[in-house]
């Protein structure tokens, strides 16, 4: 099953928006202080649960995660990827 | 010459690297919480450049030492014996060089021989021990799933704390050590690391040793309010501009020029 992009970026919004974030898709996620690096790995073990994607070592790279965008664009690329 | 050993103790087997340029003093570095002796890498060439002698350390649980037996702990008193035992194979004066909660090891009076003392950025105040306070504060469940998020972090576990003129790939091996160190050794030396900078008495500890003693702190660390603390024990203080508590890999030269150079006070 694809992963609509769209939606992954309105769940994780709505994610760090009910941590008292207001963020959009293209915020600075750790220059805005929503983000630190230990928090970056809870946020990616919460999409693999979530959509059901594995997330491999050589991805976990700051370019993929800066922003909420950044981190949707991984999961419907490696969502695409395993079907 | 350069040669890693294994050396025998009461608890298990540490592991050494050592690199021999002259008869003399040896520079023993020790790695701060987590860390294991590849930290200290960019030291080689350089000690090899100021004709210094150099070791490197894996303090019990982390790198290639073992850990200590379930029946003992990783307590310092056990960690400063493992020192002892590094600095007795090494049978000659010791210049030692401690990184954070390393520092923790002079809780323990050491009874080899030792020129001079070097911090880079020792725990001495509470300020010191935000990281390990934070650990300390978790059960040792939690403190598993951090180390296995650390892990799994590799060079983004340094994300803010290290300049990003650090390429990804050295951070990554410097990270590896958390792949591969005994939790129970994380945790209790957080705990125990952490809890004695808060108390004083590691700072106490170290005002009793009578060796010349030097503290480098990162320019992008931040303030810092030891200033009086390191005059009172007339402990010299370097800044290292343009990096942080992970000077010795954000600025490996301007770091080992200053510890290799024990005329600089």
């Amino acid at each position: 099953m694809t992963i609509e992009r769209s939606k992954v970026v309105n769940d994780l919004i709505e994610t760090f928006q009910q941590r008292g974030h207001d963020v959009d898709e293209n915020t600075l996620l750790f220059d805005a202080g929503a983000l630190d690096s230990l928090d970056a790995l809870e946020l990616i073990e919460q999409v693999e649960q979530d959509y059901g994607i594995s997330v491999p070592q050589s991805e976990i790279v700051l370019e993929n995660i800066s922003s909420i965008g950044q981190v949707a664009d991984m999961v419907t690329r490696l969502s695409a990827a395993s079907t | 010459m350069t040669e890693t050993v294994t050396l025998d103790w009461d608890y298990g087997q540490i592991a050494l690297t050592v690199s021999w340029a002259a008869e003399g003093p040896v520079w023993l570095f020790v790695p701060g919480l987590g860390l294991d002796r590849h930290l200290w890498d960019e030291a080689f060439p350089l000690a090899a450049a100021h004709g210094c002698n150099m070791a490197t350390i894996d303090l019990p649980g982390f790198g290639d030492s073992s850990p200590v037996p379930d029946d003992a702990h990783h307590n310092f008193e056990t960690h400063a014996s493992a020192v002892a035992v590094a600095a007795s194979y090494l049978d000659a004066p010791i210049h030692l060089v401690l990184h954070s909660i390393a520092s923790a090891v002079l809780l323990h009076k050491p009874d080899y021989p030792i020129a001079t003392i070097t911090f880079l950025e020792g725990n001495l105040l509470t300020s010191d021990a935000a990281w390990s306070m934070r650990i300390a504060e978790m059960t040792a469940e939690e403190c598993d799933v951090y180390v296995e998020r650390l892990a799994r972090a590799g060079a983004l576990s340094f994300r803010g704390t290290v300049c990003d003129d650090v390429p990804r790939e050295r951070l990554d091996e410097i990270a590896s050590s958390y792949k591969r160190l005994n939790k129970r050794a994380f945790f209790e030396t957080a705990v125990e690391g952490s809890l004695r900078t808060a108390d004083g008495a590691i700072l106490e500890a170290v005002r009793q040793l009578p060796q010349p003693k030097r503290y480098l702190r990162g320019a992008m660390s931040g303030p810092w309010d030891g200033e009086a603390t390191l005059a009172a024990m007339n402990c010299s203080r370097f800044d290292i501009p343009n990096a942080g508590h992970m000077m010795m890999i954000e600025d490996p030269k301007s770091v080992y020029d200053i510890v290799f150079d024990t005329n600089r006070a």
